[in-house]
């Protein structure tokens, strides 16, 4: 498994016509820094005799999370009436 | 039983090889079955399709949802924290569905992908065809 690393958006409507590609790889390497940040507060958390339940339960659900991304990949949505358009696709 | 186990076993009895020797080809022949079968799962996508029923009209929807993500989606559901799970699921016994997200196993989540495997649904209303299916 690889983590998806494009995401289309087209959208057009009767106010609104764009389409883009959002290189994913550039969101993820915004994203590190928050991602290390949460990782240091879960960290924390862990070592907290007081939040070590809710530390666990936080770094469980992030990996989970994590392991949302790669299995996103492939995702296509297509929606189309008179006049309006959505595409999303992740691949 | 398939055919490579009734080999395996055959040897076995005729004394070709050891039992050691056909535990070790079982083995080896389950983890490419189940290689296999992961490989199948991984490839597979739900997909949801609705046409009108008036060739004139342009109304379409086409999801296209990949198997691995249904998976993670129900395995992150099990890592909820209890408080969260037991909301969720007096919030759902409410609707009159009583669901228990902390009895999901594992191994459930599996057997429900391969049953959805052979899972099709369609609708016919009155402006629509609507197609469920997997493939």
């Amino acid at each position: 498994m690889r983590l998806p690393l494009w995401l289309r958006m087209k959208i057009k409507t009767e106010d609104a016509r764009f389409g883009f590609y959002i290189p994913l790889l550039l969101l993820y390497l915004l994203l590190l820094p928050l991602a290390l940040l949460l990782l240091a507060v879960m960290l924390i958390m862990l070592l907290l005799p007081g939040l070590h339940k809710r530390g666990k339960e936080a770094l469980t659900m992030a990996g989970g999370i994590l392991k949302l991304l790669p299995a996103a990949a492939g995702t296509e949505i297509n929606l189309q009436s008179e006049d309006d358009t959505i595409i999303f696709h992740i691949f | 039983m398939n055919e490579e186990r009734m080999q395996i076993l055959t040897m076995l009895s005729e004394g070709k090889i050891s039992p050691e020797e056909a535990e070790k080809l079982m083995d080896k022949m389950e983890k490419q079955e189940s290689d296999g079968l992961q490989r199948s799962a991984l490839s597979k996508y739900l997909y949801v399709k609705v046409d009108p029923k008036n060739e004139e009209s342009k109304q379409t929807v086409r999801v296209k949802v990949p198997f691995t993500l249904i998976r993670a989606g129900i395995n992150i559901a099990g890592l909820l924290p209890k408080d969260v799970q037991e909301k969720i699921d007096g919030a759902m016994d409410e609707k009159g569905m009583s669901f228990n997200w902390s009895d999901l196993k594992p191994e459930d989540t599996e057997e429900l992908l391969k049953a959805l495997e052979d899972f099709e649904v369609n609708v016919e209303t009155e402006n629509e065809y609507v197609k469920v299916y997997c493939e």
